[in-house]
């Protein structure tokens, strides 16, 4: 054996070595490897793709990543990643990597220097502010920003420009999610964890494939279903997907279709015994969609309009499937429901969420070990980020409001600003904000970490305001479908170059070190943000943050005492430990597994009288009297129904090999991936009445335009929807999505348009 | 040439026939069947991308694979460095 393959065999040893260890396997007793004399020096971080927050060993050799490996001490994924992992290194080294400040000249972005770059945002922004207020401007950010970088946002912006036109891409993936914890449970975030996982009997997995978007949370329930016969997976979705692989049912209603399914649900699980009387009379409101308070009998009564058979005739999915579906929830001694986009992006992305939870609620099955509604996250800091450290347009950090003066005061002061600053009432929300920009009367706009060229439903429509207002991209990479459009691009550092925290689906923050230096010119997007309100004019505001840590405590400070405290989670041990699930109120406090009940410091500190005959006690900020609420949410179907002339629903949606918009997964060379282009997925049965063959050429259309697409014919969606996945920038078919939106959280319905197809 | 470890989730039924059909995928190793269902295996790319094209092949075409998760993966340019060494 010559030395390289040696060297090459030690290698491939090696990975099977820490591969197995990751399970609790030992393959090669006593061997020592080549990993542990190479020099390599592994640092503790966070995958840096979705919300579930895999802990990643990086190796760093040289000032280079050269290994990454799964943290088989992370409570989430125990050492394994998805595949995604792959790419993990090949972005951050990306040839698409933006390595110096950019500005528009004669019409084309041309090197600048920083100094250049940031005096002309400042001016820009300054003679907007100072003839037009500072509503005239705006901040787009994003859940995949560190908790750190939104915090300086929020700062700079409703706390010292003093606009609330604050948004962040969260509002088009978990809005309805905050809309639907807030109103049934009283507080955003589950009660529960991922250690319900293999505690469960039952997984109601609704509008989520699971298998491609959340491989890692798929993996741990096969990993339970493997070893327990009798867990049963229950699947919601007009789309068959690898998840399905492992489904006991089935339901397939047509999209946006449902929420008479969840309904059923909740009239064959009262009416065959499985209610939780006790806890329904001692933990539960009961409200109709005017707020009034109504009765158990009422909602009983309500629920009449929902039989199996009614709701087979609006959804499409058979009545025997809906009961079925009602006796296993109810059967089950725990059950856990997971939701994403197929619920949030919705017209009724609240009504879903909330029905969803009411299942939960009437049977009892919250709260206790193996039962939960778990919302799954699609950011890696969503809920840490812009969900915790307020980066929308109506949030201040550490779950505080701008409408609540004592709130807008508290925040005022720890910022060092005149609480005048912040406007008493909430900004834009996204698709307000970016309709604004195309009225003119938003006339700058701040992007970070994002790409809403490409991402926002009716995406054409809102290129024309990104085209005529003054446009800043900070992004780690370049070109994308915004930076298009910019004035100004700023090359912000990339994960491993900066530290910072990201808060993942369970509650849990997690610590990121930096490791290597930034690239090019590259600079941390928070220090960005920090300079240029400095260079505005708030030297004296910005003088302070020296480093991550200050912003991160001073963050934290704002969450003493709130639901979601965060005072037990310093640096000094968030370095040491596989993250903190809050309320974390003190240093030497574990974490919380369950909200709302024993072993929560908050519930625990709760006079005995306010628990007395309850094993909740819902105390959120929208709960009242300790209550939870169950919704009697009617029929509504999407905002743009199928019609003879649009007569197919078009649906997208993720694939387990492309991450969002591709600016980070799409750095491998195209000609080789997998998937290397876009398509659209048609029902057999519709491609033979169309005269559609599999890779045919065909259009889509829809009311805002048309595009090109090959057909997959296949038997996953059901006949009359088609499905497109959403990642390709030269085929961004949110274009052809509707941006009907949810009244209460504000959310695109991204998940249904009417369309029609026709071969090229 | 990235290398990568690889953790192969199978229906438990299926593992042995999944691990017999690894054997037989070039640029793959096994490294048994553990935990009742988890193959352990190597793969050996010439890039990332083929990495994820045998990944993708091992989900698509061998019967009872539920998933692969990588667990380990090294992107060290391993002719460079033994020269070096």
């Amino acid at each position: 054996m010559n030395k390289k393959q040696t060297r090459r065999e030690f290698i491939k040893v090696t990975a099977a070595a820490s591969t197995a260890a990751g399970i609790g396997v030992t393959l090669f007793p006593g061997m020592t490897f080549a990993d542990q004399k190479s020099g390599t020096n592994w640092h503790k971080s966070v995958c840096r793709y979705c919300g579930v927050g895999c802990g990643v060993m990086i190796g760093e050799k040289g000032g280079k990543i050269v290994k990454v490996k799964g943290d088989a001490q992370n409570t989430i994924n125990k050492g394994h990643l998805c595949v995604k992992a792959f790419y993990l290194p090949k972005a951050v080294n990306a040839k698409t990597r933006l390595h110096h400040p950019m500005i528009r000249k004669n019409g084309k972005l041309v090197k600048a220097s920083w100094d250049e770059a940031m005096k002309l945002v400042a001016t820009k922004f300054n003679d907007i502010r100072k003839n037009h207020g500072g509503n005239a401007l705006a901040f787009y950010g994003s859940g995949q920003a560190e908790t750190e970088e939104t915090y300086m946002a929020n700062k700079l912006f409703k706390g010292c420009i003093g606009t609330n036109n604050v948004e962040g891409n969260p509002r088009l993936c978990m809005a309805s999610a905050v809309g639907g914890y807030l109103t049934s449970l009283g507080a955003d975030e589950p009660a529960g964890t991922y250690e319900d996982i293999e505690k469960t009997e039952l997984f109601f997995l609704a509008g989520s494939n699971t298998a491609e978007a959340h491989p890692i949370v798929f993996e741990r329930i096969m990993r339970h279903k493997a070893m327990n016969p009798n867990v049963k997976i229950i699947i919601l979705d007009p789309r068959k997907t690898p998840t399905d692989q492992v489904a006991d049912l089935h339901l397939f209603p047509k999209p946006g279709y449902d929420l008479a399914v969840f309904n059923a649900m909740a009239h064959i699980l009262i009416k065959e015994g499985f209610a939780d009387d006790a806890f329904i009379k001692n933990h539960l409101f009961f409200k109709d969609n005017k707020k009034n308070k109504h009765s158990f009998e009422e909602y009983k009564k309500f629920l009449e309009d929902y039989t199996p058979e009614i709701a087979e005739e609006i959804s499409g999915v058979p009545a025997k499937d809906i009961v079925k579906a009602a006796r296993m929830f109810g059967k089950a001694k725990t059950a856990m429901s997971m939701w994403t986009m197929g619920l949030n992006q919705r017209k009724r992305g609240v009504w879903a969420n909330n029905l969803v939870h009411n299942l939960h609620l009437i049977t009892g099955k919250i709260g206790v070990p193996g039962s939960d509604s778990f919302s799954l996250t699609g950011q890696p800091n969503a809920c840490g980020g812009v969900r915790e450290g307020g980066g929308l347009c109506h949030l201040l950090p550490g779950h505080h409001l701008v409408v609540k003066e004592a709130h807008r005061e508290k925040v005022a002061k720890v910022w060092g600003v005149p609480a005048s600053n912040i406007q008493p009432k909430p900004g834009k929300h996204t698709i307000a904000m970016f309709s604004a920009l195309n009225a003119g009367e938003i006339k700058g706009m701040y992007i970070m970490c994002t790409n809403p060229a490409q991402s926002l439903p009716n995406a054409k429509k809102y290129w024309k305001g990104l085209k005529e207002q003054f446009i800043v991209v900070a992004e780690s990479f370049f070109p994308t479908m915004t930076t298009e459009y910019a004035d100004v691009v700023l090359p912000a550092s990339f994960w491993t170059e900066k530290e910072g925290v990201y808060g993942c689906t369970e509650r849990r923050s997690q610590y990121m070190p930096q490791i290597t230096d930034p690239q090019g010119e590259a600079k941390w997007d928070a220090f960005i943000l920090r300079d240029l309100g400095k260079e505005m004019g708030f030297e004296r505001e910005f003088a302070k943050y020296e480093t991550a840590e200050i912003m991160w405590d001073e963050y934290r400070g704002l969450t003493k005492g709130k639901d979601m405290n965060l005072m037990g989670a310093s640096y000094n041990r968030l370095k040491k430990v596989r993250g903190l699930v809050w309320p974390v109120p003190t240093e030497n406090h574990p974490g919380t597994y369950k909200r709302f009940t024993d072993g929560d410091p908050i519930y625990d500190a709760l006079p005995a009288e306010k628990k007395k005959g309850r094993r909740m006690y819902f105390y959120g900020p929208k709960a009242k009297d300790g209550r939870a609420t169950v919704w009697m949410r009617p029929h509504d179907g999407p905002g743009e129904p199928t019609s003879a002339e649009y007569p197919f629903a078009l649906t997208t949606g993720r694939i387990l090999e492309q991450w969002h918009t591709m600016t980070m997964t799409g750095t491998s060379p195209q000609l080789n991936r997998s998937v290397p282009h876009a398509y659209v997925e048609i029902n057999p049965a519709d491609a033979r009445s169309k005269g559609i063959t599999n890779k045919d050429q065909v259009i889509i259309e829809t009311r805002r335009g048309e595009m090109q697409f090959e057909a997959r014919v296949i038997d996953r969606p059901i006949p009359g929807t088609i499905f497109v996945p959403w990642h390709w920038p030269d085929k961004p078919i949110n274009v052809l999505c509707s941006d009907i939106f949810d009244p209460g959280s504000k959310e695109p319905e991204y998940k249904v348009a009417a369309a029609r197809i026709r071969k090229v | 040439m990235p290398i990568a470890g690889v953790l192969i989730l199978t229906q438990p039924e299926l593992s042995d026939n999944a691990l017999v059909k690894l054997n037989k995928m070039n640029k793959v190793t096994t490294y048994g069947i553990h935990k009742e269902n988890y193959i352990i295996a190597v793969l050996e790319g010439n890039s990332i991308s083929e990495l994820e094209t045998i990944t993708n092949s091992i989900t698509s075409k061998i019967p009872g694979v539920i998933g692969v998760y990588p667990s380990y993966v090294n992107y060290e340019e391993i002719e460079t460095q033994e020269s070096t060494e």
